[in-house]
């Protein structure tokens, strides 16, 4: 039973997870991929969640998406409790977020005709543009994902993304299959349109899976650090840097230096926690 | 610039001299070689024409080719073989009567059958197309859909898997006999068996991809939340269409031979018939008349088909 305090919680914060626990069904191992898992995200929130591999952090990013089904717990959004994908939950894959056989422009009209309160065709090719338009990608509409770099891909991604305008944002390693160059153009990106609040509306919560460190730091309010042997969060550390954050500043200062480095340790901690355990 | 216009030249000089030109001008000059066989004169002007007429086709295609060296070659090397094939045939048959008449017709004389069979050519081919068209778009429609759904469908493919491991390597050509005894028309029947030939090959080829499309762009899709038939019809139908079409395309063929085959045995008219009938008289002519009537409508279909493909699948790279 729920006591009326903690529904009070639930509303306030966006996304609240409660005891989640998973494992896959299909296997007869008792190996669980997400333990009694507790979290809470507030609106307009940047949350990073970093670990090592085989931790879990992709498959809670699913869960939340409503891609997989949980097997005890709880997930509520806005109160609510979710058990399949919704439209307020956009998402952002590393790859194949696109429909290779649609053009960039087409990708995101599709996505916009899936809206529940979807406009005229005109319209929707018009919004299509213009968020081709903010990532820079006006010339590349009417090409197909197999033409356009990895890095251009992830643009059209992220430009569908926010023309669904979804009041979440789950993003699982979009930008770690790319090169350093395109990586930080495409950060900067992330945090210009995630900035843009539109007539005072309170902005997008981002989550956010990685397993670059720094950059966690650099576009989060919070970083999440998961283990691999608790099945679990394990440090949730607030990141005070304010915004907005000019980028080569920041990662060049002392403060987010003696941050990564942190971060860094508790991260390399736990993985030799885990190394003992094996 | 200059160094283009130089290799344009050469190119030019390769289209009408090269080695197809010259065996066409070598079949040309043996035309003029007296006949051996008898009552060929008059066949000769046939022959000459289409002597005229490839050596046109072939000019025509060089210079499509053009401006690629290796294209330019392979055609030259294939006018080359269509030609030296037609120079010894000519000689073999009209000008040294060394083969036999009646089961090699001499090459003008196979040209202007080829004319005065032409009519006949289309009527065979209107009957056979309402067969061909009939059974092979029922079986499209169908081993699409099903396919889709059964490898959507955890529960169906459990049933349909094993059903189409046993009924899918049956080779069509052997319910024909049956096919024409249990249906009251040669009609139904031939496009049962069209129907059956061609929905194995889409239906499994439709299943194993839907089977094995990349579990990511599933979840794409249904992180958009899209309903279900979105999900069959706009996302994995055209994520397999490459599965998709080298089902459809197996199928095509397959149905080019089960129809004839099913003509051969059961029809009064069609290509298949055709070809039957005239064997029966052993009008060996008309016979290889039909088969060239036969591969030049097998060439169309399946060149229109492989624009239908390249166009479906114009995003792959």
């Amino acid at each position: 039973m729920l006591d009326s305090n903690s529904a009070m919680n639930k509303i306030l914060s966006k996304i609240q997870i409660e005891n989640l626990t998973f494992k896959y069904e299909d296997e007869e191992t008792d190996e669980f991929v997400l333990k009694n898992l507790n979290l809470s995200i507030e609106e307009g929130g940047f949350v990073s969640v970093v670990g090592g591999s085989g931790c879990g952090k992709s498959t809670l990013l699913n869960l939340i998406a409503g891609l997989r089904k949980i097997t005890s717990g709880h997930i509520l959004i806005d109160g609510k409790e979710i058990n399949a994908p919704g439209i307020e939950r956009g998402v952002v894959f590393q790859d194949y977020s696109l429909f290779p056989w649609m053009t960039a422009k087409d990708n995101i009209v599709f996505a916009l005709s899936q809206l529940k309160n979807k406009t005229t065709k005109v319209k929707m090719h018009e919004k299509a543009e213009k968020y081709l338009d903010l990532v820079g990608l006006a010339n590349s509409k009417n090409k197909y994902p197999l033409q356009l770099s990895g890095g251009m891909q992830q643009r059209v991604a992220i430009a569908r993304a926010f023309a669904m305008d979804s009041q979440i944002l789950l993003m699982d390693e979009p930008f770690s299959a790319l090169d350093a160059k395109n990586r930080m153009d495409l950060q900067d990106l992330l945090l210009e349109l995630w900035q843009k609040k539109e007539n005072g509306k309170v902005g997008k919560t981002v989550f956010f899976v990685t397993h670059d460190i720094t950059e966690a730091i650099l576009l989060s309010d919070r970083v999440i650090i998961m283990s691999n042997t608790e099945h679990s969060i394990i440090a949730d550390v607030p990141i005070p840097f304010a915004r907005p954050r000019e980028h080569e500043k920041l990662v060049n200062s002392e403060e987010f230096n003696d941050l990564r480095d942190n971060l860094v340790n508790m991260l390399y901690a736990e993985i030799e926690n885990n190394e003992v355990a094996l | 610039m200059s160094k283009q216009e130089h290799q344009g030249q050469i190119n030019y000089v390769q289209i009408f001299i090269n080695k197809g030109a010259i065996l066409f001008l070598a079949a040309f000059i043996v035309t003029f070689l007296p006949v051996a066989r008898e009552n060929m004169e008059q066949y000769e002007v046939y022959y000459m024409g289409l002597l005229i007429f490839l050596q046109f086709i072939f000019m025509i295609w060089c210079f499509c080719v053009r401006t690629d060296r290796f294209k330019l070659q392979s055609a030259a090397d294939i006018i080359m073989i269509v030609f030296g094939f037609l120079l010894l045939f000519d000689l073999f048959t009209t000008r040294l009567d060394l083969i036999k008449k009646f089961l090699f017709p001499a090459p003008g004389y196979i040209v202007y059958e080829l004319i005065q069979e032409f009519p006949a050519f289309v009527t065979n081919l209107v009957s056979s197309s309402q067969l061909l068209i009939t059974g092979y778009l029922l079986a499209v429609v169908t081993a699409i859909p099903l396919g889709l759904i059964v490898g959507w469908r955890r529960r169906l493919y459990q049933v349909a898997s094993p059903i189409s491991r046993v009924l899918a390597p049956i080779p069509p050509i052997v319910y024909i006999p049956y096919a024409i005894a249990i249906f009251p028309t040669f009609k139904m029947s031939s496009i049962f068996i069209i129907f059956i030939g061609a929905f194995w090959p889409i239906f499994v080829n439709t299943l194993s991809g839907t089977l094995n499309i990349e579990r990511r762009i599933i979840d794409s899709a249904r992180a958009l939340n899209v309903s279900e038939a979105t999900m069959l019809f706009k996302v994995i139908l055209p994520g397999i269409m490459p599965s998709v079409m080298s089902g459809i395309n197996i199928g095509l063929l397959l149905s080019f031979i089960l129809l004839n085959s099913a003509e051969m045995i059961g029809a009064v008219a069609g290509l298949g018939w055709y070809i039957k009938y005239f064997a029966d008289f052993a009008d060996y002519t008309k016979v290889i008349v039909g088969i060239i009537y036969i591969s030049l409508v097998v060439i169309v279909c399946t060149s229109l088909m492989g624009r239908v493909e390249k166009y479906l699948l114009r995003w792959k790279n």
